[in-house]
This record gives C-alpha cells, sequence and structure tokens, in this order.
C-alpha cells in the first residue's frame, strides 16, 4: 500500500504542478518580451529619467529621479511631503517650493501628500551621485506577492 | 515527499537572484558598475550627441555616441582605422565598434567632452531594463505570493 507524504495530498501535488508549468511558461514569455526590447539604435526609453541616489555635501540624502543636466548642475526630480514649512509661490509663470523660507526649485507635480520638486544640484552640493539600476523587484511587486499570498490562502480555506 | 522546504527555498532563491540584481553605480564610472544609463546632449557648439552615458564628473562627460549612418553620416575605414565622417569633418574619439541595425551601420564611438562644453543634457533608462522591470514584477510578485501561500 502506497504512504502518501504527509502534509503533501495528491490534489497538492498537482496544484505545483500546475503553477510549476504556469511559472515556466511566465519566464519563456518574459524572457521573449525582454528580447525584442531595445531593438532599434536608440535602445533607451524616449521620458528622461534615471533613479539616484546622491550624497548632499552637508550630510543628507537625496533620492529621486536624475533627468538631465544643464548650466553645470545635475537636475533631480524629487518628492518633499506637504507640511506646514512647505510653501508654492507662484513667480515669472514658475511655480517655486519653499521650505522654511528658502527656495528648494520648481514644483513639477502638487498631489495629495507631497510635491515633487526639480532641484539643481551643482558639484559644490553634493559629495556622490549613484544611479541605481536593476532594482526590479520594487514596492509593487511586494504588495502584488502579499495580495496573491492571501488570495491563495483564501482560495484554499475554501 | 514534503515539498514544502523545496518550494520555500525556490522562492528564497528567486528572491536573492533578482533583488541581487539591484546595483548603486556612482556617476562617475557607470560603465566599471555595470550600469546603462542613455544620454541626449547638446554641446555649447551646438553638436548634438546621443549615446550611452559612460561617466559624468566635475570636469567632464564621457560617452559611447551613437552615429547611423546616412544623411551625411559616412562610416570609413577598416578595423583600427575606423573613422566617423559627419559632413566632411571626422568626428573625434575611438570607434569602438560599428553594428548593423534594422540594416543600417550604427558606429559606437567613445568620446570626451570638457564639461563646460555641455549646454544640457538628458539621462535616459535602458528601454530593456524598463519593460523587463514591469514584466518581472507583474510577474513575479504573485508567483512569489502564491508559491509562500502554498508552502505554508
Amino acid at each position: 500500500m502506497h504512504r502518501i507524504a504527509e502534509g503533501c495530498s495528491g490534489a497538492t501535488a498537482g496544484r505545483l504542478l500546475r503553477l510549476g508549468g504556469l511559472l515556466v511558461a511566465a519566464a519563456l514569455v518574459s524572457g521573449a518580451l525582454s528580447g525584442c526590447a531595445g531593438t532599434s539604435a536608440w535602445q533607451f526609453a524616449d521620458e528622461p529619467g534615471v533613479p539616484v541616489r546622491v550624497e548632499l555635501r552637508y550630510g543628507g540624502t537625496l533620492e529621486g529621479t536624475l533627468v538631465g543636466f544643464e548650466d553645470g548642475a545635475l537636475v533631480v526630480d524629487h518628492a518633499l511631503p506637504k507640511s506646514e514649512n512647505l510653501e508654492v509661490v507662484r513667480m515669472d509663470g514658475r511655480e517655486i517650493v519653499y521650505v522654511a523660507g528658502v527656495a528648494m526649485g520648481e514644483a513639477i507635480e502638487i498631489r495629495d501628500f507631497d510635491v515633487v520638486v526639480r532641484e539643481r544640484l551643482f558639484p559644490s552640493e553634493y559629495d556622490d551621485a549613484r544611479v541605481r539600476s536593476r532594482a526590479y523587484f520594487g514596492w509593487g511587486a511586494a504588495v502584488a506577492a502579499v495580495l496573491a499570498f492571501l488570495l491563495v490562502q483564501l482560495l484554499e480555506e475554501q | 515527499m514534503n515539498r514544502k522546504p523545496i518550494v520555500l527555498t525556490a522562492v528564497i532563491a528567486a528572491l536573492l537572484l533578482t533583488c541581487g540584481c539591484a546595483r548603486q553605480v556612482p556617476l562617475s564610472d557607470l560603465s566599471a558598475g555595470g550600469a546603462v544609463v542613455g544620454v541626449m546632449a547638446r554641446t555649447v557648439a551646438g553638436e548634438e550627441i546621443r549615446g550611452e552615458l559612460l561617466s559624468l564628473t566635475q570636469r567632464e562627460l564621457a560617452v559611447l555616441a551613437h552615429y547611423t549612418e546616412g544623411e551625411g553620416i559616412k562610416i570609413e575605414g577598416f578595423g583600427d582605422a575606423r573613422r566617423v565622417v559627419i559632413d566632411g569633418t571626422r568626428v573625434d574619439g575611438e570607434v569602438v565598434g560599428v553594428d548593423r541595425v534594422d540594416g543600417a551601420r550604427v558606429a559606437r564611438v567613445r568620446r570626451t567632452f570638457p564639461i563646460l562644453d555641455i549646454d544640457r543634457a538628458t539621462f535616459h533608462r535602458s528601454r530593456q531594463e524598463v519593460s523587463l522591470g514591469a514584466i518581472l514584477s507583474l510577474l513575479l510578485g504573485p508567483s512569489v505570493g502564491g508559491l509562500l501561500a502554498l508552502a505554508i
């Protein structure tokens, strides 16, 4: 008589096999799709913006999106949380963001809880700038993982 | 056979492999760190440059500029004597390679510009990284969550 391993029924084994098959198919699809990307001479996204982390000279760290380089300065977009100290003032057709009375940069987008500011950083203002690359598993994937976990648990209970 | 340890091991390995790909590379030496960043720049003299950013320091901007043959752009010579000529003027820099993309020849030239010669530039993520990131996030997240739920 065959003994079925504890905790591993035929139904569970079947589910695992199906899931494994789906994963293999997904890997093949993603590999094929990623191979299709970047086939022209210009292999880069049309929209500018590269995730960056800047070590500021006065000791802080700024994480944002490196948009470009202009007039000798790095142009970085980053989010500032809304607070009592933050003020957006319209001047010469532009919206300037002030924090505690200090001009931080131009407001690119004003959201519910924060403001995206475009700031210019000159070489005297930062020690190091590092580009973040290949960070595939981000917060979105983590949230999707938690949701999938809860969904599968719910389906198994039923 | 208890498959739970195997599934858990596979999930943790997949997470480590994926997260291990992430890196922070200094802007002053992108090529050594393996990060691929595109650059579109314009010099003070009005020259337009498109290619891959190699490094950006306080003194200079180094790029692997891309030149597609045609409309005044010629790729001449062979081997170490290869050169890119635009409207009769040779482009400064070392021709690193010549590829064929969509039927056209594209030369990659390593060029360095003093930072004061750069009027403005924009930086772009690799198209492959953008698309792969979206696909992996869409597939990996639910897969990891589902596998963990089955394993626990």
